[in-house]
């Protein structure tokens, strides 16, 4: 089943979890299945957020995305078992709960989450941050990009022939002339190079 | 063919490139195995290619020096972004630094004295016989550790070594603000040497450094990982200062190492975004593990060269094929399963998440 969990503890029928999750669901033509953390014995509470997840389900089923809810007890043991039941997943949204000490000592917290579930894990909270940055922002410097490149390139073909000549001078003399020299070049070419490179993971659209 | 004999350290990288000029595209390809194996894992490639490069028939001493140099400028960039990310304990870099360069400085000695009385295949042997002693308890530790969590999820680190160590704490303890542990000043030289000597000899201090900061001394991974990469620059500059001063680091090798490790570095540091944490410690120790075995196989070769045992050609050539499939394999399948991992995964969560990053608003 291509499903994506909602962990969230909200009433709002508009919470950044819950709106992201339908987005996604859209695109990725993907259920969501919604684990609401909250004590189940309190019975006046269980029916409110019972209503609630009702409302929710015929609004989504209206926009044409499937919907499931649980209301699982902050207990680690229940909510690893619910997890477990409903993973695979394609992705797991968190949004407005907080793991309480109990869950927290049972191993249950974002990280043992990243660790134990193989979708990617996003909050929703984060994910809202990002939206509001400017798109500027994530954008590579090609003027900077291109500095740098022309530096390596400068490096790998005009400096790395001469090496070899280099070395017999100074870079191998044994000479503190030549160590120096030897850290010197390094730095700089770990600073061009380093900085040429960093953005390839954005050219493949790997990171944003 | 080089001659075996050749001690000339400025000449014998000329040899070699001259005599087979791939060996400078294996060397680009070494980088880049090295380097995203590196982000990966974040820690050095150096385990691989230090040995990678002793497979392409550079000498032990050589090879490392041109490593520690590489790794040198690598942790430089690296230990700038953990440094911003505030996981670095400066005050135990520090601590750690007294030891280590007196460490290094005693293993670019003896390293020395191997290549000089002993020749390539003496050096070759030395650091060979270092590598999987050091290596083989490593990995087989971390192997065990990883399958520890792998049957009990949700584990972390044992802590045995913790308590362990706890019994043998002597006065004065120092408090490190950063890590929020206090550690005996000696157990804090003690490593801080053997990371230096490790680095000086086989060039992977990290891989003694990060282990004793999280299971003997508590400190946490993250801020373990940025102590070590802020040692390292400064283990990695002392370290290439004292190789260069004795004429043992070619920049033709840094500079090709650099070529393909820096791009290699920031696809592997992807992928720890999007692959299991334990995938992560598993591929590592499997790796380790395969890079000792692939040592192993070099041996004969070294000893066979220096009179020590009497053993074909042919085998010997057997041997140094299966060593280099195994290393070189090794390599290549753990970086394309990182490649293909971090594209696969990326791939999920762009569909998945596509409304989310491309759209302008939300409804």
């Amino acid at each position: 089943m291509r499903r994506i969990i909602v962990i969230d503890g909200s009433l709002d029928i508009d919470s950044p979890a819950l709106k992201y999750a339908k987005k996604a669901s859209k695109v990725s033509d993907t259920e969501i299945a919604w684990l609401f953390l909250a004590p189940t014995e309190e019975g006046t509470q269980s029916k409110k957020i019972e209503e609630h997840l009702n409302l929710v389900r015929q609004k989504l089923e209206h926009e044409g995305v499937g919907f499931s809810s649980y209301i699982v007890a902050p207990k680690p043991l229940e909510f690893m078992n619910k997890i477990n039941s409903l993973t695979p997943a394609n992705l797991v949204l968190i949004g407005d709960v907080t793991f309480s000490n109990e869950m927290k000592k049972g191993g249950v917290s974002i990280e043992s989450l990243k660790e134990k579930i193989s979708c990617p894990i996003a909050n929703a909270g984060t994910i809202e941050a990002a939206h509001a940055r400017k798109s500027s922002g994530k954008e590579i410097n090609w003027g900077k990009f291109l500095l740098y490149f022309t530096g390596s390139a400068a490096i790998y073909g005009l400096f790395f022939p001469k090496i070899a000549m280099l070395n017999e001078k100074l870079f191998m003399s044994r000479s503190v002339a030549g160590a120096l020299a030897i850290i010197g070049i390094i730095i700089v070419h770990a600073w061009v190079w380093g900085n040429t490179t960093h953005d390839l993971p954005k050219l493949f659209k790997l990171e944003k | 063919m080089v001659d075996a004999h050749v001690i000339d350290s400025v000449k014998i990288v000329t040899q070699i490139f001259d005599a087979n000029p791939w060996y400078m595209l294996g060397m680009v390809l070494l980088g880049f195995i090295g380097g995203t194996i590196s982000g990966f894992i974040g820690s050095g490639g150096a385990f691989l290619m230090t040995p990678g490069m002793m497979n392409l028939g550079i000498p032990g001493v050589i090879a490392v020096s041109s490593n520690i140099a590489h790794k040198f400028g690598k942790a430089m960039m690296g230990s700038k972004k953990h440094g911003e990310l505030g996981n670095v304990d400066k005050k135990m870099g520090f601590y750690l630094l007294v030891t280590a360069a007196i460490g290094i400085n005693a293993a670019v000695y003896v390293n020395k004295f191997f290549f000089e009385k002993m020749g390539k295949d003496g050096s070759d042997l030395y650091v060979s016989a270092f590598f999987i002693i050091m290596l083989s308890i490593i990995g087989t530790f971390m192997l065990k550790d990883a399958l520890r969590s792998k049957r009990q999820p949700g584990t972390g680190p044992t802590d045995k070594l913790l308590k362990l160590s706890k019994k043998f704490q002597f006065k004065p303890m120092i408090h490190f603000k950063v890590a929020n542990v206090d550690i005996s000043l000696s157990a804090i030289l003690i490593v801080g040497f053997g990371i230096g000597y490790m680095a000086g000899t086989i060039g992977v201090g990290g891989f003694i450094g990060v282990p004793a900061m999280i299971y003997l001394f508590g400190v946490p991974t993250v801020i373990a990982a940025g102590t070590e990469l802020f040692l390292a620059m400064f283990t990695g500059a002392w370290g290439t200062f004292n190789y260069a001063l004795h004429g043992y680091v070619d920049l033709r090798l840094v500079l090709l190492l650099y070529l393909g490790s820096l791009p290699g570095l920031y696809f592997g540091a992807v992928a720890t975004k999007v692959v299991k944490e334990l995938y992560i410690r598993m591929v590592t120790a499997i790796l380790i593990l395969l890079c000792v075995i692939s040592r192993i196989l070099a041996v004969p070769g070294n000893c066979k060269n220096l009179n020590m045992i009497d053993i074909s050609k042919e085998n010997i050539a057997m041997l140094e094929t299966g060593s280099r499939i195994f290393l070189f394999g090794s390599g290549l399948v753990a970086t394309f399963l990182i490649i293909y991992w971090t594209f696969s995964a990326k791939a999920k969560e762009n569909k998945a998440a596509a409304a989310l990053r491309y759209s302008g608003s939300v409804e």
